[in-house]
């Protein structure tokens, strides 16, 4: 009895409480599929892409545990570290709440194409100096966060945020392994890439074919490389072997 | 007390398979935020939105509830034109409080929207039985005090009620005079911020979110983010969303958060198909730049590169500087894409193109304007 399901109004006659199943046509299957993943919120897994699985030791993102992201040289960005960092969000974005701080210029649309689920995607572009507080504190409450430092990272901020996503059973990805001063549970490194099918003044960008590096502790101890396209013509991430089995195409 | 508009689906208040009814629950309320500045979601099959501001920028709550039955009615399955069979479609109420205009959407089943003036609430809520304040035992002992409406209930003497039925039977009280707008229990999902919103006691339903997951998690979420909120300011966070455009910078943008689910009616991608000539291929670049940086694309010679009327560059690119740094070596370049946006507006108009020129680690995206080039994006 009560506002909701019953308690009779005085001149309108309560409906009653139809079993019917209701109708769902027009919802995108994104959400469809977010709906059916509420079982597997509580594993110690989070999703990857197809992809990226291979990278992993286990085939998902780990929870409680702390992803580097940098590239060979150690330069900053421009070497496919964003587009790598975002897609590592991508599949578990579907069911869980992901969090990037510090992207000052995300690129929604790149970010889409990979399938990062927008709707669970919060961007604090611009945190200031408190970037890490504002990292932990997103930790409370979303399971990915994305981080891309401003600069080196003090070891004292650092070990913080990694016992705070430990605490939490959060994944912290952290974008430019070379700022980060902790050892990762997993290093990830991008090669250089190499984009397809622009010439002199012909064609357009159609995706980048590179290397990417993975090495970590216990499970991962052992080097793993795979050949991505990050992204590819679509803009997602495709298993790829060489580019030039690729052109062939 | 806050004016409310309420939305009350009777079909999907329970989740019962799949997640449907949260998936209908979904499209109502994105239905409302088309054009509703703030959709609160109270629980699954029930939403409010404050009218204070649409009301009076579309014309009175009459105008508002209208829209909103409207709305509401191509998205409830079940909800076209007064179809109420097997009690699905949806109910449209405005009142001064929650409780009041949930239960004035009750009653606007299956008929127009009723309008509660402001000031009416207690009057409006006298003849609803006390069962409708969702506390059995303390609608049970009413009855049988013979105190059978609300209005009975309200006519007691507070500080009987306060010492017979304790704290609780009192805010009871309070919201059954029309005082209080809000009863404990009825939310099961929470604004993002403000003191108090944990979750109720004894809120034993199922707790299904916003879409699908579970209400605990966005709720964590969105604690998360008030906390974000807190430090920085509410500007400060922000979701992406797509639209229609010919640059990245055009085709998506960051709105502020205002809470959890979408803020707007358009599900991912749809904002971003149709036809928009000059728009650079996919895939999109990673970092787009606000604002774009100057930058210099010369030829072998030096000379910078030009774009005709034609769309064609008047030489080949052969090294980039971004922001007066080191000149990099341009290993290949595809382009232009010329647009001419707003061509009918004199000061509106803009005439750009944009180019994507290969570095040896990178590629950018560069667009042409007013004479000089900037860098708009890069594919990191």
């Amino acid at each position: 009895m009560g506002l909701l399901d019953s308690g009779t109004p005085p001149t309108v006659t309560a409906p009653p409480q139809g079993k019917r199943l209701v109708g769902s046509g027009h919802i995108s299957t994104t959400v469809a599929a977010r709906a059916r993943a509420v079982s597997s919120s509580r594993n110690q897994l989070l999703p990857l892409l197809p992809a990226l699985a291979p990278l992993f030791p286990r085939g998902g993102l780990q929870r409680g545990s702390v992803v580097t992201v940098g590239t060979g040289d150690g330069t900053s960005g421009a070497g496919g570290g964003t587009t790598l960092g975002f897609a590592l969000l991508a599949a578990a974005s579907a069911a869980s709440w992901c969090a990037a701080v510090g992207a000052a210029g995300p690129g929604i649309v790149a970010f889409a194409e990979l399938g990062v689920d927008l709707g669970h995607l919060v961007l604090v572009p611009r945190p200031g100096p408190g970037w890490a507080q504002v990292a932990a504190t997103l930790l409370d409450g979303t399971d990915v966060v994305l981080v891309h430092p401003p600069g080196p990272v003090r070891p004292g901020v650092a070990r913080r945020l990694v016992a705070r996503a430990r605490e939490r059973r959060g994944v912290l990805v952290v974008l430019g392994s070379r700022d980060w001063p902790e050892a990762a549970d997993i290093c990830l490194t991008v090669g250089t890439g190499a984009w397809q099918g622009v010439e002199k003044g012909h064609g357009h960008l159609q995706g980048r074919h590179l290397e990417v590096a993975c090495f970590g502790r216990r499970a991962a101890a052992r080097a793993v490389r795979v050949g991505l396209w990050l992204p590819d013509r679509r803009g997602a991430v495709a298993a790829g072997g060489n580019p030039a089995g690729r052109e062939a195409e | 007390m806050q004016r409310l508009l309420a939305v009350w689906c009777p079909g999907i208040l329970e989740v019962r398979e799949h997640g449907r009814e949260a998936r209908a629950f979904g499209a109502v309320v994105a239905a409302l935020a088309a054009w509703a500045t703030r959709v609160d979601p109270v629980r699954p099959g029930v939403c409010a939105v404050p009218t204070r501001g649409p009301s009076r920028y579309f014309g009175g709550d009459e105008v508002l509830a209208r829209m909103a039955a409207e709305a509401v009615a191509g998205a409830v399955p079940g909800g076209q034109a007064g179809e109420v069979a097997g009690g699905h479609g949806a109910g449209v109420g405005v009142a001064d409080g929650l409780f009041a205009a949930v239960l004035a959407a009750r009653s606007a089943l299956g008929g127009a929207p009723v309008i509660v003036a402001p000031g009416g609430t207690p009057s409006f809520l006298a003849p609803w039985p006390v069962a409708s304040l969702d506390r059995p035992e303390l609608a049970d002992l009413l009855v049988r005090l013979g105190v059978r409406t609300l209005g009975g209930f309200a006519a007691l003497a507070g500080p009987k009620v306060l010492s017979r039925f304790g704290e609780e039977g009192a805010l009871c009280q309070r919201v059954a005079r029309g005082v209080e707008g809000e009863l404990p229990g009825l939310r099961l999902f929470f604004p993002p911020a403000g003191p108090g919103t944990g979750p109720a006691p004894g809120a034993q339903t199922r707790q299904v979110g916003f879409w699908g997951d579970s209400a605990d998690a966005d709720a964590r979420a969105a604690r998360a983010v008030a906390g974000v909120q807190g430090m920085l300011g509410p500007e400060a966070v922000a979701r992406g969303r797509l639209q229609g455009g010919r640059g990245p910078a055009q085709r998506a943008r960051l709105v502020p958060w205002t809470g959890p689910g979408r803020t707007v009616g358009d599900p991912d991608g749809v904002a971003g198909e149709g036809p928009w000539p000059g728009q650079v291929p996919s895939p999109a670049p990673a970092v787009v730049l606000s604002p774009p940086l100057p930058a210099l694309l010369v030829d072998e010679g030096g000379r910078t590169v030009g774009v005709t009327g034609g769309g064609m560059t008047t030489t080949g690119p052969a090294r980039l500087s971004v922001a007066g740094g080191a000149w990099v070596e341009v290993t290949g370049w595809a382009g232009p894409w010329p647009s001419d946006e707003r061509w009918w507006s004199v000061r509106g108009r803009r005439r750009q193109a944009r180019m994507q020129v290969v570095t040896a680690h990178t590629a950018h995206l560069l667009t042409r304007e007013r004479g000089g080039w900037w860098l708009e994006a890069t594919y990191d």
